[in-house]
């Protein structure tokens, strides 16, 4: 229900958008626009977990940008590509499980944390660089942001393997199935024996390894490695995308199609505003995006009593 | 979880994907813009929107696309944001713009969205601040640095005489644009004059406090001093604040490079006589005159000159369109600037 309103919705904006400006429902046009959309696209998917698990990652950004430098500073030092892009991928795992463990182990409330692990990593991502940004990539990695399987972006083919192993994760799995009952009620999912220390452990950890792979595709969509700047307000985006795809934000419901619904929504909204000209700059994009976030929210509320009447009892739990 | 993403991330990398995209490759394919009939397109992307010194660019380009019947789309990002400036890029793109013209963030960043514009028959152009030379076709220079350098040292043959003694604040030692700067000034006074000389070389990290300590310490240290080239838009309001806080306006010379509007206070009092700069109206408003040429075929490699209306014959000088002398503002015409 949720997914179908916002399809209508992202096709009724799309139409709107391609009367006003016909460049901008030329499939150029929307394959370009899914490559300044995967890295946000990315983060959100470890979010949507997070968030139905009742936590949340502010630093996913951070993680991003910290693992983009990293991998450049490694290269740039001889190592071959696939062992730094590796290296990243591992490391952004690390940094993510210091956010697990500050939350599952230490009891810390994940919104400090990542809360200060945001301003640790960026922090350290800038002074590893030193302000500087690495650029010379070879052809083959840089590929991975300008190049295509057959005309798909090469990017958005990652995106979609990544969204997909998550949505089977999520509706699949035994550890799907405990995301949701963690977030619906951390207490019950303990007493029941769940291990819960070990599933916020994992999500965290899982989050830090997608902005590695996030940070991977930023270095080859903007061809240099750089901490200022890169990937700066990513999170905001990600749990944006997260929200209007209907995952509550106190956790126990959601899912990944709505996370990619969203995303796509606003990322038409973005690239539509844009098209329109120079009367609709970013702070007018965001606000447009901002108010578009508060009226799915609103029009959820307001179907969900309908919704559940209709379905009688039945859990709203959607795949 | 990981492993799977892990898993995911390396079956991916197995395969690899093609470069040269939807462009076609190849050579650049011309005509794909210019609807025929319709006015010519051109885009100007600043560095950011809405600040008095592109607000500056704006009118001039505004009056020139009025002059040359070109429509002007001036659309840039409201933050200092490579990533932001690439994607207006590429939207314009999209939309056949005939021209892009880019006061780049990131010289490097911005590069190969740029390249992309070129590939679709775009014609582009730099303005204000260069990207790479592959990714454009000619930059339009605001401040060639020889005439920086000469105007810089005329003045103050000017106003301390020509045998002044002079010290430099600049931003750091390292500074690529102050170095050049600083050393056509050395030759400027070499070859015309003799008797002026540089007695220290102080560095201000691009701040006003630090300025106004090195012009301090200067002061004490050089008392034969006679007058201060602050060579950066922080140094100069700093060096000026302390030579007036000393006691010393009117009596040391201060000059140097920085706008209008934040020097204003210091020319009202007097401390400072002249402050060199370009004129960003002017500097919108050739950057357009190039578009035209460019479209027109005017303006290709080996041409050694354009004709830009009120600014009259512009010189090129390799891939360069220079706007020509940098501007002095003083007490008498400083009100008219708005930057």
């Amino acid at each position: 229900m949720r997914e179908a309103f916002l399809s209508v919705l992202i096709v009724t904006l799309g139409a709107v958008f391609g009367q006003f400006a016909p460049e901008f429902a030329t499939s150029e046009n929307l394959l370009n626009m899914t490559r300044y959309a995967v890295e946000v696209g990315l983060l959100s998917l470890p979010m949507t977990l997070l968030i139905i698990a009742g936590g949340i990652d502010l630093s996913v950004s951070a993680m991003t940008a910290l693992c983009a430098v990293a991998f450049g500073m490694l290269w740039q030092r001889g190592l071959p590509l696939p062992v730094a892009a590796t290296a990243a991928v591992v490391g952004g795992a690390a940094l993510g499980a210091v956010n697990g463990a500050a939350v599952s182990l230490a009891h810390i409330p994940p919104l400090i944390v990542t809360l200060a692990t945001l301003a640790f990593y960026r922090g350290l991502a800038t002074g590893l660089s030193g302000g500087r940004a690495i650029s010379g990539f070879p052809d083959e990695f840089l590929a991975w942001g300008d190049g295509s399987f057959g005309g798909v972006p090469a990017q958005l083919v990652v995106y979609l393997v990544f969204a997909t192993l998550f949505a089977l994760f999520l509706a699949r799995t035994r550890w799907g199935r405990c995301v949701y009952a963690l977030g619906a009620n951390e207490a019950a999912a303990r007493l029941s024996g769940l291990a819960v220390v070990r599933l916020k452990f994992l999500l965290y950890t899982t989050a830090g390894a997608t902005a590695g792979v996030a940070g991977l595709i930023l270095v080859a969509r903007t061809t240099r490695a750089k901490a200022e700047g890169s990937a700066v307000g990513y999170e905001l985006d990600a749990i944006a995308a997260v929200v209007i795809g209907g995952t509550k934000i106190a956790g126990g419901e959601g899912g990944i199609v709505g996370t990619v619904l969203g995303l796509a929504l606003i990322s038409t909204l973005r690239r539509g505003l844009m098209m329109l000209g120079p009367s609709f700059p970013s702070e007018v994009q965001s606000v447009i995006i901002g108010i578009v976030l508060i009226l799915t929210v609103w029009v959820d509320q307001c179907l969900r009593p309908w919704l559940l009447r209709r379905r009688g009892a039945r859990a709203l739990v959607p795949a | 979880m990981i492993l799977l993403a892990l898993a995911a991330l390396v079956a991916v990398v197995g395969c690899s994907p093609s470069r040269n995209g939807g462009a076609g490759g190849g050579a650049p394919a011309r005509a794909k813009a210019a609807p025929s009939g319709a006015r010519l397109r051109v885009v100007l992307v600043p560095k950011v929107r809405g600040i008095d010194y592109f607000n500056a660019v704006e009118k001039g380009a505004r009056e020139a696309a009025n002059e040359l019947d070109l429509e002007l789309q001036f659309d840039g990002p409201t933050e200092d944001n490579p990533e932001r400036q690439a994607e207006i890029v590429e939207t314009w793109i999209a939309r056949r713009a005939n021209v892009i013209g880019v006061a780049c963030n990131d010289p490097s960043a911005i590069a190969p969205v740029l390249k992309k514009a070129r590939m679709a028959g775009i014609h582009v152009i730099t303005f204000d601040a260069d990207s790479t030379k592959e990714a454009r076709e000619f930059f339009v220079n605001q401040a060639p640095a020889d005439a920086i350098g000469t105007t810089l040292v005329d003045v103050m043959a000017k106003e301390a005489g020509e045998d002044a003694k002079t010290a430099i604040i600049t931003s750091t030692l390292e500074a690529p644009n102050q170095n050049t700067w600083i050393k056509h000034m050395r030759e400027r006074i070499k070859t015309k004059y003799p008797k002026m000389s540089i007695v220290t070389v102080e560095p201000s990290q691009e701040n006003q406090q630090k300025a106004a300590a090195a012009t301090q310490s200067v002061l004490k240290s050089h008392p034969e001093v006679t007058g201060f080239f602050a060579i950066t838009s922080e140094a100069f309001p700093g060096t000026a604040g302390a030579v007036k806080e000393a006691g010393k306006a009117g009596k040391v010379a201060v000059t140097g490079l920085s706008t209008p509007k934040s020097m204003k206070e210091y020319v009202k009092n007097g401390t400072v006589k002249t402050i060199v700069l370009w004129n960003p109206v002017d500097l919108g408003y050739l950057t357009m005159h190039a578009g035209k040429a460019l479209i027109d075929g005017n303006l290709k490699p080996g041409v050694k000159s354009i004709k830009a209306g009120r600014l009259g014959e512009c010189k090129i000088r390799g891939d360069e369109v220079l706007l020509g002398d940098p501007v002095q503002f003083t007490k008498d015409n400083i009100d008219k600037f708005d930057f």
